[in-house]
């Protein structure tokens, strides 16, 4: 393909004259609202380090923020193949970014096979700027070779400037094995692009590296150097992405971390987890700072101990909470039951990942919403709520345990892989006394008061404690009647069936209905939950900017669900659901009315509302994109719904 | 600043023991303010409490005036239970700003070791006794003159499991001729961790009355030594005495057996002939003897004498088995 650009590397590295010699471009810089770059490598080089340096920095400069981990769905795939492609996606934007947008504007990678894997994927703007490793191309080994011209003649049908960047070579000045280097050169280079402070970012690698010895923060400290002098010398092009305005204070964090810090921030101090992708890290994360504050982390010998673990930390007390991915939700089902059936306070956090079975360990889906809900063997009502955001998955920690204790109930908080490893800033949380937990009620007992004295109104019951006075009573998972004593007649079962239930009645006449985002009426309203709100409303924009009468509608309470729906329905031509997860199109071959399968929300709202929905789903192991959502809705609008 | 330099190495030893100590009573001290910080606004509306406590994720989806009927919100406390929460938070705030002198004390020439390591292990105590204050005035289950008690001494024998888990280190200044240690005996338990700082002359091999399978004992004329207590966890106790003495350290981490667990590096040759104080001579040799046996032992018994044959390891009578036993057992 022909190079747009000068091979700015290789010349310069051709040339004899000094390093002091070479004057820096004149930058041309291009100011931005929205831009998107990609940085890609094989596993274990460090491009996910340095994107993560990347995104933190540029949000410590203003900068909206979402970053996405393009992750090989093989733990160790062999070197220098297009499945192998790791790294991250950051969207920076002079406006909060709320998800990865469409295509990557500028793309450094560290080998021609990764860029191939993302231009396959459709993942690049046709225009997209390129910044390529170039020691593959003289390679001795002549396939490597042979591979470089495959792959230059593969991509180009597109019209990407590549820019051949000799950061092998240049890395090799400063440390032996370059392999180990090189994130930090990639880094310098995109310090260059979009003028970030060279301080945060040596700053924010000393943060990275804080548990190794000081000499390998200051190697990649002088790498980043490295890196951005090159640039200087070399590029001569730049974008500007001016900061939001937004003077709070920000943290800067992942989805997990939000889900760590949120429990917390809400006095739950004791977690019992089994490790399980791409959960794990919250347990990363309280590990450290459990020992260092207080609190209990259990890792249980299986997902099934976790949450028996958890659900005896509650019951003696505590508000305890456990997190899984879907196959660990499975696994805890039956131990889900007995919480319900004992009516313990518990929280359940699901970081959904890709299934069924071992599925897509690393990558996304929403496909556990059904599981979620009525995945429990028997009866066992509770609440399944979802999070949007990463500043969410804070907060929620802090409603979850609330209802939890308030009424004695389990509570599913379903997030997802993409917010999981995903990074954002948001406001920093001014943190509020009341939201802890308080101590566990160990007040005598009222006597004659029973476990399970049900308000036959709403079922509610005061909670006992061990300990309190009074209050000793045998704990059961068989049927039971207020005392706790295992009771099989036939109206003892039918009441204690209708008390449970009832709570999750009462707690749904508590909330409020859903916004709609966007006019109140209209010809197709959208349907989502969890991480896709920001790609939906953002397709739900463009689409209205084209005179589209479209609104869009997020869901945060899905079992038992928000109240009102069927009004709101009732007022678009057309109501879809956005997921991702999968479901059958009709046209397809043998799918007919008949049995096609819906997406999971979809069926969901079709069974509590009896409204005609349809759904747009994908499962695709990545994040959905605006522009596919916002082509979904150019397609769904009803007849005559265009304008 | 201590002026004792060996008082200074004692207490750097025992800094993460003394951390995990403050730790808890600093989080103490942020559950109870949290607590009557609650109070102070409960006297808002059920529905503005309730906003509060359900955080900013709640705002617009749920209907508080709904929801309040159905919530227990904190109960405003009355004036008897408030000042004595308050009671006990100024006593947690006071150990957590207390530093380093609340952890050491020195015993008098001819004063009770076992006391003056108490008396330290209570005053740091009324941190367990403030929290334990804090939920019995919220459940109103103990009288005041109770509560009052245990915020100015609350004794090791009153600690349970929990508390004795991040029982605070002692560092003790005290005289060779009243280091009986046989009288500390009962406090090692728990993580609870002693450093003696011995002046004068002391006995050649006071603390092997302390040896025990999951206790740490180090007996040295070299703080660095200390670290010993560092690397195990449950119990521990070191002294510091002077130049003569037997050095060793038993280290329940380093292995099951006595020989792995146990390393003598110096024993005095000369058998002490002459008292210290009311420690007869006839003690410190006997003490000396003992440690002596413990030393020999390290060195494996020939396969000869004991093997039952040349192939398997060496034969263990009922007794012997009965005994290896426990030891494991005690170690758990």
């Amino acid at each position: 393909m022909e190079t747009k650009l000068p091979v700015a590397g290789a010349d310069v590295s051709e040339e004899t004259v000094s390093e002091e010699a070479i004057p820096p471009l004149e930058k041309k810089v291009t100011p931005q609202k929205l831009n998107t770059v990609e940085i890609v490598s094989d596993p274990g080089e460090g491009a996910q380090k340095c994107a993560q340096i990347f995104g933190s920095v540029s949000a410590k400069m203003g900068n909206g923020v979402w970053t996405v981990e393009i992750i090989p769905a093989e733990i160790q795939p062999p070197p220098r193949i297009p499945a192998g492609a790791s790294g991250n996606r950051i969207r920076l934007g002079s406006s909060p970014v709320t998800n990865w947008g469409d295509r990557a504007n500028v793309v450094v990678a560290l080998n021609e096979q990764v860029l191939l894997a993302r231009h396959r994927l459709n993942a690049l703007e046709d225009d997209a700027i390129v910044l390529l490793e170039n020691m593959w191309k003289d390679h001795k080994d002549e396939d490597i070779r042979q591979q470089w011209v495959d792959a230059m003649e593969e991509i180009s049908d597109a019209n990407y400037r590549i820019i051949e960047v000799p950061m092998e070579e240049e890395c090799l000045t400063i440390v032996d094995n370059p392999q180990r280097g090189k994130n930090m050169f990639m880094l310098g280079l995109l310090c260059y692009i979009y003028d970030r402070d060279l301080e945060l970012a040596a700053g924010q690698i000393a943060h990275a590296f804080r548990k190794k010895a000081q000499k390998i923060t200051d190697v990649n400290v002088e790498l980043l150097h490295l890196g951005f002098k090159w640039a200087t010398e070399n590029l001569g092009f730049g974008f500007q992405i001016d900061p939001t305005g937004d003077e709070r204070p920000h943290l800067v964090m992942n989805g997990n971390e939000a889900i760590a810090m949120g429990a917390q921030a809400s006095g739950m101090d004791f977690m019992a987890m089994y490790p399980i992708t791409p959960a794990t890290s919250v347990s990363h994360h309280l590990g450290e700072t459990f020992l260092n504050y207080g609190g209990m982390l259990h890792q249980a010998e299986d997902e099934i101990a976790a949450a028996g673990v958890a659900i005896g930390a509650s019951w003696a007390g505590k508000c305890a909470f456990t997190v899984t991915s879907g196959p660990g939700l499975a696994l805890k089902t039956e131990f889900l039951g007995l919480a319900v059936m004992t009516e313990t306070p518990l929280v359940v956090v699901d970081v959904q990942r890709g299934g069924p079975s071992t599925g897509l360990p690393t990558k996304v889906e929403q496909s556990d919403l059904l599981a979620a809900i009525w995945g429990q063997p028997g009866d066992a009502p509770h609440v399944v709520m979802s999070v949007a955001t990463i500043e969410e998955c804070f907060y929620a920690m802090i409603t979850a345990r609330k209802i939890a204790e308030a009424f004695r109930a389990v509570v599913i908080i379903l997030t997802d892989a993409n917010l999981a490893t995903g990074v954002s800033p948001f406001p920093r949380p001014s943190l509020d006394p009341s939201w802890v937990a308080p101590p566990p009620d160990l007040s005598p007992v009222p006597e004659g008061l029973r476990p399970y004295d049900w308000d036959p109104e709403t079922g509610m019951s005061r909670r006992f404690i061990p300990g309190s006075p009074g209050g000793m009573h045998t704990l059961t998972g068989l049927a039971h009647d207020e005392g706790s004593k295992v009771a099989y007649t036939t109206d003892v079962v039918q009441r204690s069936m209708n008390m449970r239930s009832r709570k999750m009645a009462v707690f749904q006449s508590t909330l409020q209905p859903p916004k709609v985002n966007g006019p109140g009426e209209g010809d197709l309203l959208v349907v989502g939950w969890g991480s896709t709100k920001g790609a939906i409303e953002e397709a739900v924009e463009r689409a209205k900017e084209e005179g589209l009468k479209v609104s869009s509608l997020h869901l945060t309470f899905l079992s038992p669900l928000e109240p009102g729906l069927k009004e709101i329905f009732s007022r678009f031509k057309k109501v879809l659901t956005v997921e991702i997860n999968y479901s059958d199109e009709l046209g397809q071959p043998y799918v007919t009315e008949e049995n096609r399968r819906y997406g999971q929300l979809a069926i969901v709202l079709r069974a509590q509302t009896l409204w005609n929905i349809d759904c747009w789903t994908k499962v695709l192991g990545e994040p959905l994109k605006p522009g596919d959502i916002h082509d979904a809705i150019r397609q769904k609008m009803p007849e005559g719904g265009a304008s | 600043m201590p002026s004792d330099e060996r008082i200074t190495q004692a207490l750097e030893a025992l800094g993460g023991a003394m951390e995990t100590f403050v730790s808890s009573v600093a989080m103490s001290a942020e559950e109870v303010r949290g607590i009557l910080e609650r109070d102070q606004g409960a006297d808002a509306k059920p529905e503005e409490k309730l906003a509060h406590e359900l955080g900013p994720f709640a705002a617009g989806r749920i209907d508080l005036d709904r929801l309040a009927p159905f919530v227990d919100t904190d109960k405003k406390l009355d004036d008897e239970t408030r000042d004595r929460i308050k009671k006990a938070y100024e006593v947690l705030v006071d150990l957590k700003k207390a530093g380093e002198d609340l952890f050491c004390t020195k015993v008098d020439v001819d004063g009770y070791l076992r006391g003056g390591i108490v008396g330290v292990m209570a005053k740091a105590g009324t941190a367990f006794g403030a929290a334990r204050c804090v939920e019995w005035a919220l459940h109103d289950i103990a009288p005041m003159d109770t509560a009052k008690d245990v915020l100015e001494s609350f004794p090791p024998t009153l600690w349970n499991s929990a508390e004795k888990s991040c029982s605070p280190p002692v560092v003790v200044e005290v005289d060779g001729q009243d280091l009986k240690v046989g009288s500390i005996g009962e406090l090692m338990s728990g993580n609870q961790k002693i450093v003696l700082v011995v002046n004068g002359k002391a006995a050649p091999a006071p603390l092997v009355r302390l040896i025990t399978p999951g206790v740490t004992v180090v007996q040295t004329d070299d703080p660095a030594d200390l670290a010993a207590l560092g690397v195990n966890d449950g119990p521990g106790v070191a002294a510091i005495l002077p130049e003569g003495c037997a050095k060793f350290i038993h280290s329940p981490a380093a292995g099951e057996s006595l020989a792995e667990r146990l390393t003598v590096s110096f024993l005095p040759e000369t058998e002490p002939n002459r008292p210290l104080g009311s420690i007869t001579a006839f003690q410190q040799a006997e003490e000396l003897k003992q440690l002596a046996g413990l030393a020999a032992a390290q060195t494996p018994v020939s396969g000869e004498a004991v093997a039952s044959n040349g192939d398997g390891p060496p034969a263990m009578d009922e007794v012997g088995q009965l005994a290896s036993w426990l030891i494991h057992q005690s170690k758990d």
